[in-house]
């Protein structure tokens, strides 16, 4: 390309005037092995400019990526191991559970139902009542008798207390 | 977007996003780390109607970038970080056996800009955007996005017509 052209786009490179395409004219023309010696202090800036183009990123780098991508995969397993989990520790409860009712019905078993239950019939709960206040009511009644031998004894203990006083 | 295509126009990407965060760190690895993050970021946001995608992801890069650069700024509290990755200004007696090559000044030339001016005059002369893209990506105004390429060329001319006057 002809230097003085080369110059006007220079010139216009300084001032911020030229396009990308233009930029890229220049920068093919300083990195050429035909540069104007009155421009070859201007080649290193865009040498260097290629130069810093040329720098690459890991050789590894997309697979390093994609590698990272997968990442969500491992985060879906983890929170399949969770509901497994979940799913452990509710079955135990569920055993749980089935052996606390196994347990109590054979309590229920081994124990009278009389005991257990109460009486649904209202007949038959009054005749049950009933039994129950004969018993206590026969318990007073001993009780009372028992208790009047004890007023039996006070007694004689006080005539015997009022003889020897007398006797003195 | 499935992986395929991803792959194909998501991922062509890469160096493009490699480069420019490397350009922010300094660090290859560090780097490779925050592209990386930045296209499993991009993959979980596959389904988002996002315009440019290119332009979004570098703007994830440049955040990204820009976050890891605070957090090591706090680690290591003492450390300048306003030049990390970039050659030190004060040359070793090695440093400056190296400093004849001239590609060498040109990086020197790019130290003494602004940030803005590194990342504009670095999206624009080595990745060819626009500047409206430029603008999305650095979240600046297209005035802004020319001002600082103005600025940064006007610098490396001056710096280019010095070497040219006086040799390094």
């Amino acid at each position: 390309m002809d230097s003085e052209i080369i110059k006007q786009l220079l010139e216009k490179y300084w001032n911020c005037q030229t396009t990308v395409d233009e930029e890229r004219q220049l920068c093919q023309y300083f990195t050429s092995d035909n540069v104007a010696p009155e421009l070859s202090h201007v080649a290193e800036l865009f040498r260097y400019f290629n130069e810093e183009k040329s720098k690459k990123s890991d050789v590894n780098f997309a697979m390093k990526v994609t590698k990272r991508f997968q990442k969500p995969e491992v985060a879906r397993t983890t929170s399949l191991t969770t509901i497994k989990s979940v799913f452990r520790i509710a079955a135990g409860i569920f055993v749980l559970v089935v052996a606390t009712i196994l347990i109590r019905n054979e309590i229920q078993k081994t124990y009278p139902k009389e005991i257990i239950d109460t009486y649904v019939d209202p007949k038959l709960a009054f005749e049950e009542t009933k039994k129950a206040l004969f018993l206590i009511a026969e318990s007073f009644g001993k009780a009372k008798n028992e208790a009047s031998k004890i007023i039996m004894f006070e007694k004689a203990e006080e005539t015997v207390k009022d003889n020897i006083v007398k006797k003195n | 977007m499935d992986l395929e295509t991803f792959q194909n126009f998501v991922l062509n990407s890469k160096n493009k996003l490699f480069r420019f965060a490397l350009k922010l760190l300094g660090d290859p690895d560090d780097a490779n780390e925050i592209v990386q993050e930045v296209f499993v970021k991009v993959w979980n946001q596959r389904d988002s109607k996002i315009k440019n995608m290119e332009a979004w992801s570098m703007q994830i890069t440049k955040n990204a970038a820009l976050d890891r650069l605070r957090y090591l700024k706090k680690a290591h509290n003492n450390v300048d970080f306003s030049t990390v990755g970039l050659p030190s200004l004060e040359p070793s007696p090695h440093k400056k056996m190296e400093m004849e090559d001239n590609m060498n000044y040109i990086r020197e030339i790019m130290v003494g800009l602004s940030e803005n001016q590194r990342n504009v005059i670095h999206l624009r002369d080595i990745e060819g955007y626009s500047y409206q893209e430029i603008g999305h990506i650095l979240e600046l105004s297209l005035d802004q996005v020319k001002v600082n390429l103005f600025r940064a060329r006007s610098k490396v001319k001056e710096q280019l017509l010095k070497i040219n006057s006086h040799g390094l």
